[in-house]
């Protein structure tokens, strides 16, 4: 179920969650050169990533005011600085909140690189939460 | 969970004194979003345990802007929001706060979540026969964002 699979900050999934995303990506090249058989396109991996998306109601001041800190002490000069641990798995109990530790279930480094409140009138306000990956899935 | 019109948009301009700090009066819309660009940085020094190539990423620079919109309304208070923003558009600056409300018309401010400086880079008024009268527009945030902490 989709409520199962959630994502994960550090070692307790993100609150409130509406929605949750992630995306493996790989980069590919085409290899292909003069001895390649049969006229067929061959290709090689380059690089691969990695990044996740939530979409949450916890709006409280206490959350929003921890994401900012987050977002704002990224340093640019990132030496030291890996970003946060963030991944995913497949959850269970009354809030779907216990953590499986499930085959699916991976984690990585992450940047907070997109942070968006949105507070509409006679709305639910909702906060949408993007992490790029950096460095290795494990 | 919060509803929208508990999280609203106060603004002045940098000449103000800070008793000049309103709401964006008959506001119905309010996007706060920051954004962090990244490069790729990986390297062939760049070593990888699990088998696999993993791109890594340095931040390079952070940004970020503010939605809003409101009905037009030519009452005192509401018009006089509408004036600071359209003499926000001409000013160099403004200030700029996302607090958390609460209390009558919801313009008690109980909490501030973050603020900074920003330049209102865009606003557009509607009105449109049969329909309320709208403006909206977008504030570019200019330098860093203070996270609130009373």
């Amino acid at each position: 179920m989709g409520q199962n699979f959630r994502v994960v900050e550090g070692s307790a999934v993100i609150t409130e969650a509406v929605s949750c995303t992630v995306q493996i990506g790989t980069s590919v090249e085409d290899s292909s050169t003069k001895d390649t058989k049969s006229g067929y396109s061959q290709s090689q991996v380059t690089s691969r990533n990695w990044n996740a998306q939530v979409e949450t109601f916890d709006v409280t001041v206490t959350t929003l005011r921890s994401w900012i800190n987050r977002f704002n002490t990224q340093a640019l000069d990132t030496s030291g600085n890996t970003g946060i641990l963030v991944g995913w798995d497949q959850t269970s109990g009354d809030t779907n909140s216990t953590l499986e530790n499930a085959d699916i279930a991976r984690s990585g480094n992450a940047w907070l690189t997109d942070f968006s409140l949105q507070a509409n009138n006679r709305q639910t306000a909702r906060l949408s939460l993007q992490f790029t990956g950096n460095g290795a899935l494990a | 969970m919060d509803k929208g019109q508990h999280l609203r948009l106060l603004i002045n301009t940098v000449n103000g004194s800070a008793a000049g700090f309103s709401c964006i009066a008959m506001a119905t819309e309010l996007t706060f979003h920051l954004s962090a660009a990244s490069e790729n940085s990986t390297t062939k020094d760049t070593t990888d345990t699990s088998g696999g190539d993993w791109d890594e990423f340095d931040i390079t620079q952070r940004s970020g802007d503010i939605q809003f919109g409101a009905l037009v309304n030519v009452g005192t208070d509401t018009g006089k929001t509408f004036n600071n923003i359209l003499s926000g558009v001409s000013d160099a600056e403004i200030h700029w706060e996302v607090c958390a409300v609460s209390g009558a018309k919801n313009r008690v401010v109980s909490k501030t979540i973050a603020k900074g400086l920003g330049l209102i880079t865009n606003v557009s008024a509607t009105g449109q026969v049969g329909q309320l009268a709208t403006y909206s527009g977008t504030i570019q945030i200019v330098g860093p964002v203070t996270v609130g902490t009373d």
